[in-house]
C-alpha cells in the first residue's frame, strides 16, 4: 500500500502540526466535555456532597410526613373534575346516601339491535352521532368477543356496541379503535384492548343500581362502558392530564350519551379507594400493584366484587375477588383467575371493624 | 514508502475497532435507557450484519480498492464520526412504539429504519475493515490481531466511559475516537520517505468532528419511551426527583411520591386487621428507567403491622432471633422485615455496588430510612449471592431470597432469558451450605404464571439438590405454601421440619390464609393427576382450546338473546332483574343463529379438570412424584420443561421444550411470556435468512465466475460459515458460563470479549509466523480447540466452583486463563483461511468476512437456544463439531490448492 505521492511544496514546521493535532483533537475536544452538563468530568459533575459525589441530590426531609390531601391539583382544575379531590384516608366506611342519578339507564326504552348487522348499523345512525365505519367495525369486534368467550352476556355486548371507543383513542390511532389490541393514549398509558375490557366488564357482574369505583380512568373508556350498565359510576385517575382528558369527552358527549352523566370522577390517589362515596358493589382497578390495597377491600360491600391485576412490575394478572361476610361476622374472600378457571375460596378468621377474633370451626383454611 | 505507513494504517484499524465496538455497546446502553434492553440483541445484528453487507459489496470492487486502497481507508475514516453521531440523534426521533405493534402491525416498519439508520456507521466501519484486509492483504495475520485487540479494548473503553458520561453522552468521545482514526489514515508519505499530515485534511477531520459532537451535545438528549415505567413515575403530581447518577450497571433515578406502595405478596386478611398501611412511606428506585423497586423509610409501630402479612414473615415464626442472610438488597425492605422480627444480625450479598453505595452511604438515603444500612446488626456486603455464599464461613439461621425477580424483567409482560445462576441445583447447594443444623433456606417468588412454570421448576430443582447432598427424604425438609396468582414460598430447612414447626407454620396460613402445597404429611388431594397434566397438553395443543373462562361463570356458557332491528324493549334485565344476567335468553336460540350470537358454541373437552386444578394441586403432585421415582415421567408429561435448573442450563425461565414450539407459537394469546424464547427463535431464523442473502447476493451475475471457473466456492461458504457460528458459540457460552464467577454480567461481557478477541488476535500473529504447511496448523488449531472445549465442559465447572470465593480481581486474572487456551487456537482458523484465499482468490476475502459476521449473528442466537434445551455441554460438542467439520474443509483444499 503506497501513500499519496505530495507534491513539491513547502512543509509545515512538524512541532506546528503536532501542536494543532494535540489542540483539536484533544484539548478542545476535553474542554466541550469540561462545559457539557450532566457528566462527571467537567463543571456540573463537582461540588456535590461528598459523600454523594458526582451525583445530584435533593436535600433529606427532616420527617416524612403523610400528605395532607391525596392530590395537588388547584381548585380550579378540581372544579372542573365535578368533585373536590380528598385525602383517601382509610376512614370509617360508612354507606354515603346516593343521589338519584342524572339518567337513569333503566328508563331507556330502545335498544340496539344484535339480530343483523345492517339493523345495528341503521339504529346506530339513527340513535348516535357515531360514523357507519367504526360501527360495521364495533359489530365485527363484538362477534369476536364473543367468539372467543370474552363477553357473551348481551348486557355486556351491548354495552360494547353503545359505547364510541374511538371517541376515548388518541385522534392519529382512531383508525384502529376496533383492533385487537391496546393502544397508546399518552402519559405512558394506553387504552386497554376490547377483548380485554369486555372480559373485566362480563366479570365484574354489574347491574344498574350497583355502585362500581374504577381505579385509574386513563381513556374513561372503560367507565364509559360501566356508564352504561350502572347508574353509578365513581373513577379516580392518578395522571391530572388524564383526568382532564377523560372530563372533557365526557362532557364534550354527554348530550348524545347522557349516562356520561353518571360518572363522577376525581384525580387522586386510587390506592386509598373513595371513602366518602364507599361501600362499593364493584371495583375495578385497572392499575397493576403488587398486592390488593387494603382499603379497596374494606370499601368493598359484602358480596362485593373487585377485579385487580395484581403482580410485579413487569406484568400482572387480573384477579376477581368476591368478599362475603357470614352472618356469624366471618368474612370470605374467593380468588378467582378470570381466564385461566383458577379459583380459590380463602376464609379470613378476623370479621369486624373492631378487630375482635372470632376463631371458628370454619374459618379455616379450605385444605387441611 | 516507508515501514512506518503501514504502521500507521495498523494503528488506524486498532482505533478503528476500539471505537466499533464502543459504539456498539454505547448503542445498546441507548436503547436500555429510552426504550428496552431486548433491543441490545438488534443492535448486535446491526452491527455484524453491517459487516457482512460492506464485505459483499466490496466484493464487487476488490480490483478498484487494490488500486487505491488509502482513499477508501480515508473516505470511510471521515465519514464515519458524523455517521455515528447523525444516526445516534436520527434515531431518537423514531416514532416507533412497541405498545403499537398488536394494533398497527405498520409499527415494524420503525424496527427497518433503526437498522438503516445505525446501518450506516456499522456499515461504513466495515467498508474500513475490509478495505484494509484487501489493501494489505500480505499482513493477513497482523491485521486481523490488531482488529481483534481493537475490538477486545473497546469494550473497556466503554465501560470507562459509561462512568465518566452519562449514556447521552457516550457516543462524544467515539467521535473523537474516529476523527483520530482519519488523521492517520491523513498522513502519506512524502518524496524523501517522511511522514506528512496536509494541513487542509486534518481542518476536514476537526470540522467534521466538532461538527458532530455538536450534534451530540445540541441534540443528542436519549428519548426515554412514554412506556417505560419511569415516565408514568414522572406523571404523579408530586414526585420530584431525589438522587440521579449513572454508571456501566444503568442510570439510577431515585424518585420520591406519596403515590408509591410496596407491600408484595400482601395477604388480603390485611385489609380487616391491620389499622395502618404506611403512608407515604416510599421511594420509587429505577434502573435505567425499569422498576419501581421500593425503599421504605422508617415506619411508625402502628404502620409495621402489615409486615406480619407478608409471606416473607414466615420462617422468621420457626426462627427467634436468628442470623439472616439476604441475597440481594433491593430496596433494602428485606432488610427491615428481618430487623422488625427481631433478626440477631443481617448480611446482605448485592452485586450491584452503585445501589449499595446509594442505600448506604449517600445522606438522603441515610436520613431517609434512619441509616437502616449501618445499624450494627447489618453489614451489607458487595459481592453475588452464590460468590458470597461460597466464601463465608459463617452460618445463617436463614437465608432468604424474597422476590428478588420482581424488577428488571421486561417490560413488555414476559421474562428475559438470561442466565440466573441463583436457582440452580448448585446455587441451592451452596445456600444450604451457609445454614446451621436447624437453619432454613426461604425462596419466595411471583406465582402468577398460569399454566404454573417457575413454582415447579423451583420445586424440581429444590428436590434435586436435596438428593444430590445425599438427604434420606427430601420430602421431611420442605414446606410450601403460595397465595393464587400472588406468590409462592419454599422453605427448605437443614433438619426436618418438626410438627411443632409444620404446626407454627399452618397457624401462620390460617391466619393468611396462604394455602398450605406441600409439607411432609399433608394430605393429597382427591386428584388425578396424570389426567390434569394430560388435560393441559391438550388444552395447547387442540386447535379449538379455548381458554376455559371461568369469570364469565355460568354466563359463559348460556346462550345469547339477539334484540331485533328496532324493538323497542323495556330494560328488563337492568331494570328488574339485579341479580341474573341471564334471564332473558332461554327461549331466544333460534335468533341467535342469526346475528352477534350465530354459530357460538363455547366449552372445550378438559375443560372440568382445568378448572379443578388450582396450583397447590399441582406443587403438592410434583413434589408428590419427584420423591416417588416419577421425575422423568412428570418431565415428560408435563406440556413445560421444569427439569431442574443446573449450572450447565441454568436457565429458570426457559420453560420451552423445542419439540412444543409449534404449539406454543400457535398459543402466544394465551402464552405471552414465552415471548422471550420465541423473539430469540425468530433471531435465529432471521439470522440465517440474512446469512443467505449475504451468501447469495455475490452470486448474482457471477455464478460462472465463482462456482464454473473456480471451484471451491462451497468450501469457503462452509468453511467461513463454521467459524462464524462456531466462534460465537465459544463467546456466549464463555460469557454466559463466567457471568456469576464474575460477580456480575458486566464484568463477565468485558473480560470474556476483550480477552477472546485479544487472545484469539495473538493466536493469529502466532498463526502467521508459523512456517509449516497450513493444513497441519489446522490440524494443531482443532486439536487445541477441541480439548479447550474438553476443558471448558469437564474441568473448568468444578474449578469454578472451588475458587468462587476468591476477590474479583483474582477472579478476573483467573477467568483470563480459562478464557485463554480456547481463545488462542479460536484465533487461527480465521487468518489461516484468508491467507489461502489471499493466495489464490483473494477477491473473496471481502466476502469470506462478511459472511463470517452474518453467521456470528446465527451462532449468538443458537448458543442461547441449545442451552436453554439441551445445556452448555451441547453446546461446547457442537463447537468441536463445527471446527472438526472446518477443518475437514480446509484439508480438503479450501480453495484448490491453496493449502
Amino acid at each position: 500500500m503506497e501513500g499519496d505521492s505530495g507534491r513539491r511544496r513547502k512543509k509545515p514546521p512538524r512541532f506546528l502540526v503536532g501542536g494543532a493535532v494535540v489542540v483539536l483533537f484533544v484539548l478542545v475536544p476535553l474542554a466541550i466535555f469540561w462545559l457539557l452538563p450532566g457528566n462527571r468530568l467537567g463543571v456540573s459533575g463537582r461540588g456535590v456532597a461528598p459523600t454523594a459525589r458526582r451525583v445530584s441530590v435533593q436535600p433529606a426531609p427532616a420527617r416524612v410526613d403523610p400528605p395532607e390531601t391525596g392530590s395537588s391539583s388547584s381548585p380550579a382544575e378540581d372544579q372542573a373534575l365535578r368533585v373536590a379531590s380528598t385525602d383517601g384516608a382509610a376512614a370509617a366506611v360508612q354507606p354515603a346516601a346516593e343521589s338519584a342519578p342524572a339518567f337513569d339507564i333503566t328508563t331507556r326504552r330502545a335498544r340496539p339491535p344484535t339480530d343483523d348487522e345492517d339493523r345495528y348499523v341503521a339504529w346506530m345512525k339513527a340513535h348516535s352521532p357515531e360514523t357507519e365505519r367504526y360501527v360495521v367495525a364495533k359489530w365485527e369486534r363484538a362477534r369476536a368477543i364473543i367468539q372467543r368467550d370474552d363477553a357473551t352476556d348481551p348486557r355486556v355486548i351491548e354495552a360494547f356496541l353503545r359505547t364510541p371507543r374511538e371517541y376515548f383513542c388518541e385522534p392519529t390511532n382512531a383508525a384502529h379503535s376496533y383492533g385487537d389490541a391496546a393502544m397508546p393514549i399518552g402519559y405512558g398509558q394506553t387504552i386497554s384492548g376490547p377483548h380485554l375490557v369486555s372480559h373485566m366488564t362480563q366479570a365484574l357482574d354489574l347491574h344498574p343500581d350497583q355502585k362500581v369505583l374504577e381505579i385509574g380512568t386513563g381513556s374513561g373508556y372503560q367507565s364509559a362502558v360501566l356508564s352504561e350498565l350502572s347508574n353509578h359510576v365513581y373513577t379516580i385517575e392518578i395522571v391530572r392530564q388524564l383526568a382532564q382528558r377523560a372530563d372533557s369527552i365526557y362532557r364534550k358527549w354527554s348530550k348524545d350519551y347522557p349516562e356520561y352523566r353518571n360518572i363522577t370522577r376525581k384525580h387522586a390517589d386510587g390506592y386509598y379507594g373513595w371513602p366518602e362515596h364507599a361501600p362499593f358493589d364493584r371495583i375495578i382497578v385497572t392499575a397493576g400493584i403488587d398486592h390488593i390495597p387494603p382499603d379497596l377491600l374494606k370499601q368493598l360491600t359484602p358480596g362485593g366484587i373487585m377485579l385487580i391485576p395484581v403482580g410485579p412490575p413487569s406484568g400482572q394478572t387480573v384477579l376477581k375477588i368476591t368478599k362475603e361476610v357470614r352472618p356469624d361476622g366471618s368474612v370470605t374472600f374467593k380468588r378467582e383467575d378470570i381466564y385461566h378457571g383458577l379459583k380459590r375460596v380463602t376464609f379470613v378468621p378476623f370479621t369486624s371493624e373492631t378487630g375482635k377474633h372470632t376463631l371458628s370451626s370454619d374459618t379455616v383454611p379450605n385444605r387441611p | 514508502m516507508t515501514n512506518r505507513l503501514p504502521s500507521l494504517r495498523l494503528a488506524a484499524l486498532f482505533l478503528l475497532s476500539i471505537t466499533l465496538i464502543a459504539y456498539e455497546l454505547a448503542v445498546m446502553r441507548t436503547f436500555s435507557v429510552g426504550s428496552w434492553s431486548n433491543f441490545g440483541s438488534m443492535v448486535i445484528s446491526i452491527a455484524l450484519l453491517g459487516n457482512g453487507l460492506a464485505g459483499t459489496l466490496l466484493t464487487f470492487h476488490t480490483r478498484r480498492i487494490r488500486e487505491n486502497p488509502d482513499r477508501w481507508l480515508s473516505i470511510s475514516a471521515v465519514l464515519l464520526g458524523p455517521a455515528m453521531a447523525g444516526a445516534h440523534v436520527l434515531a431518537q426521533h423514531v416514532p416507533f412504539n412497541p405498545v403499537m405493534i398488536a394494533a398497527d402491525w405498520t409499527q415494524l416498519r420503525w424496527i427497518g429504519v433503526y437498522y438503516v439508520i445505525y446501518g450506516v456507521p456499522f456499515f461504513i466501519g466495515a467498508v474500513f475493515v475490509a478495505a484494509i484486509f484487501v489493501g494489505m492483504q500480505e499482513r493477513v495475520h497482523q491485521l486481523y490481531f490488531w482488529n481483534m485487540v481493537g475490538s477486545g479494548l473497546g469494550g473497556f473503553v466503554v465501560l470507562g466511559l459509561m462512568y465518566l458520561l452519562p449514556p447521552a453522552q457516550l457516543v462524544a468521545p467515539l467521535v473523537v475516537l474516529a476523527a483520530g482514526v482519519s488523521l492517520l489514515c491523513f498522513v502519506r508519505q512524502d518524496p524523501g520517505g517522511g511522514l506528512e499530515l496536509p494541513l487542509g485534511r486534518m481542518a476536514i477531520a476537526a470540522g467534521v468532528m466538532f461538527v458532530s459532537i455538536g450534534l451530540i451535545a445540541f441534540h443528542g438528549g436519549i428519548e426515554v419511551s412514554d412506556f417505560k415505567p419511569i415516565s408514568y413515575a414522572r406523571h404523579f403530581p408530586d414526585a420530584r426527583v431525589v438522587y440521579h447518577t449513572y454508571g456501566p450497571t444503568g442510570e439510577y433515578y431515585a424518585y420520591q411520591s406519596s403515590y408509591f406502595h410496596f407491600a408484595p405478596g400482601l395477604s388480603d386478611n390485611a385489609s380487616l386487621n391491620v389499622k395502618e398501611m404506611p403512608r407515604n412511606a416510599f421511594l420509587g428506585l429505577y434502573i435505567d428507567g425499569d422498576g419501581p423497586i421500593g425503599v421504605m423509610r422508617d415506619l411508625k409501630p402502628a404502620e409495621e403491622q402489615y409486615i406480619d402479612y407478608l409471606p416473607m414473615s414466615a420462617p422468621y415464626l420457626l426462627l427467634p432471633k436468628p442470623n439472616v442472610l439476604l441475597l440481594r438488597l433491593g430496596g433494602a425492605i428485606g432488610v427491615y422485615n428481618a430487623l422488625y422480627h427481631q433478626a440477631r444480625s443481617v448480611w446482605v450479598a448485592e452485586p450491584d455496588a452503585t445501589l449499595v453505595h446509594m442505600l448506604r452511604d449517600v445522606p438522603f438515603f441515610r436520613a431517609y430510612d434512619n441509616d437502616r444500612l449501618r445499624d450494627p446488626r447489618v453489614h451489607v456486603v458487595h459481592a453475588e449471592p452464590r460468590a458470597f455464599a461460597a466464601r463465608t464461613a459463617r452460618r445463617f439461621d436463614l437465608v432468604e431470597i424474597g422476590l428478588i425477580d420482581s424488577v428488571g424483567l421486561s417490560q413488555t409482560g414476559g421474562y428475559p432469558l438470561v442466565q440466573n445462576y441463583i436457582y440452580t441445583v448448585q446455587g441451592i447447594d451452596s445456600y444450604l451450605n451457609c445454614l446451621t443444623d436447624d437453619g432454613i433456606l426461604s425462596i419466595t417468588v411471583w406465582n402468577r404464571l398460569s399454566p404454573p412454570r417457575n413454582v415447579p421448576e423451583l420445586l424440581t430443582t429444590v428436590t434435586e439438590a436435596l438428593k444430590r447432598r445425599g438427604v434420606k427424604d427430601p420430602g421431611r425438609h420442605v414446606f410450601v405454601f403460595d397465595y393464587l396468582l400472588s406468590t409462592a414460598t419454599i422453605l427448605v430447612k437443614s433438619s426436618p421440619f418438626t410438627e411443632a414447626d409444620i404446626a407454627t407454620l399452618r397457624g401462620f396460613l390460617q391466619k393468611t390464609s396462604f394455602e398450605a402445597s406441600y409439607y411432609d404429611g399433608m394430605p393429597a388431594p382427591a386428584k388425578d393427576f396424570g389426567a390434569i397434566l394430560d388435560a393441559y397438553t391438550n388444552q395447547f395443543r387442540s386447535a379449538s382450546a379455548a381458554v376455559p373462562s371461568a369469570a364469565s361463570g355460568d354466563a359463559a356458557t348460556a346462550p345469547a338473546a339477539p334484540v331485533a332491528a328496532g324493538e323497542e324493549v323495556p330494560d328488563t334485565s337492568a331494570a328488574t332483574d339485579t341479580t341474573s344476567p341471564r334471564a332473558p335468553q332461554a327461549t331466544a336460540d333460534t335468533q341467535a343463529e342469526k346475528g352477534l350470537f350465530a354459530g357460538v358454541h363455547r366449552g372445550t373437552a378438559g375443560t372440568t379438570a382445568l378448572q379443578e386444578l388450582v396450583p397447590e394441586d399441582l406443587y403438592y403432585f410434583t413434589m408428590k412424584w419427584l420423591l416417588t421415582g416419577k421425575a422423568q415421567e412428570l418431565y415428560h408429561r408435563y406440556f413445560f420443561n421444569i427439569r431442574p435448573a443446573t449450572d450447565d442450563r441454568p436457565y429458570y425461565t426457559g420453560y420451552v421444550k423445542p419439540s412444543n414450539l409449534l404449539t406454543v407459537l400457535r398459543n402466544m394469546r394465551s402464552l405471552s411470556e414465552e415471548w422471550g424464547y420465541v423473539l430469540e427463535v425468530g433471531t435465529f431464523a432471521l439470522s440465517i435468512l440474512f446469512g443467505f442473502l449475504i451468501i447469495l447476493v455475490p452470486l448474482v451475475g457471477r455464478w460462472r465466475e465463482l462456482f464454473k471457473r473456480q471451484r471451491g466456492t462451497v468450501r469457503v461458504i462452509v468453511y467461513y460459515g463454521a467459524l462464524g457460528v462456531g466462534y460465537m458459540l465459544v463467546e456466549i457460552y464463555l460469557i454466559q458460563r463466567l457471568a456469576f464467577f464474575l460477580a456480575d454480567p458486566i464484568f463477565s461481557n468485558s473480560v470474556v470479549i476483550t480477552a477472546m478477541l485479544v487472545i484469539s488476535g495473538v493466536g493469529a500473529l502466532v498463526a502467521g509466523r508459523y512456517r509449516g504447511s497450513r493444513t497441519r496448523l489446522m490440524a494443531y488449531a482443532t486439536a487445541g480447540i477441541a480439548a479447550a472445549m474438553l476443558f471448558y465442559m469437564l474441568g473448568m465447572p468444578p474449578l469454578l466452583d472451588a475458587l468462587l470465593g476468591l476477590p474479583l480481581l483474582a477472579k478476573m486474572g483467573l477467568a483470563l486463563l480459562f478464557v485463554a487456551p480456547g481463545a488462542f487456537f479460536l484465533g487461527m482458523p480465521f487468518p489461516t483461511g484468508l491467507s489461502s484465499l489471499s493466495s489464490t482468490r483473494s477477491g473473496l476475502i471481502p466476502w469470506a468476512w462478511g459472511m463470517n459476521g452474518a453467521l456470528s449473528v446465527t451462532g449468538t442466537a443458537l448458543a442461547l437456544l441449545i442451552s436453554i434445551s439441551w445445556g452448555f455441554s451441547v453446546v461446547l460438542l457442537a463447537v468441536i463439531g463445527l471446527y472438526v467439520l472446518a477443518f475437514l474443509v480446509f484439508s480438503g483444499n479450501l480453495v484448490e490448492g491453496s493449502a
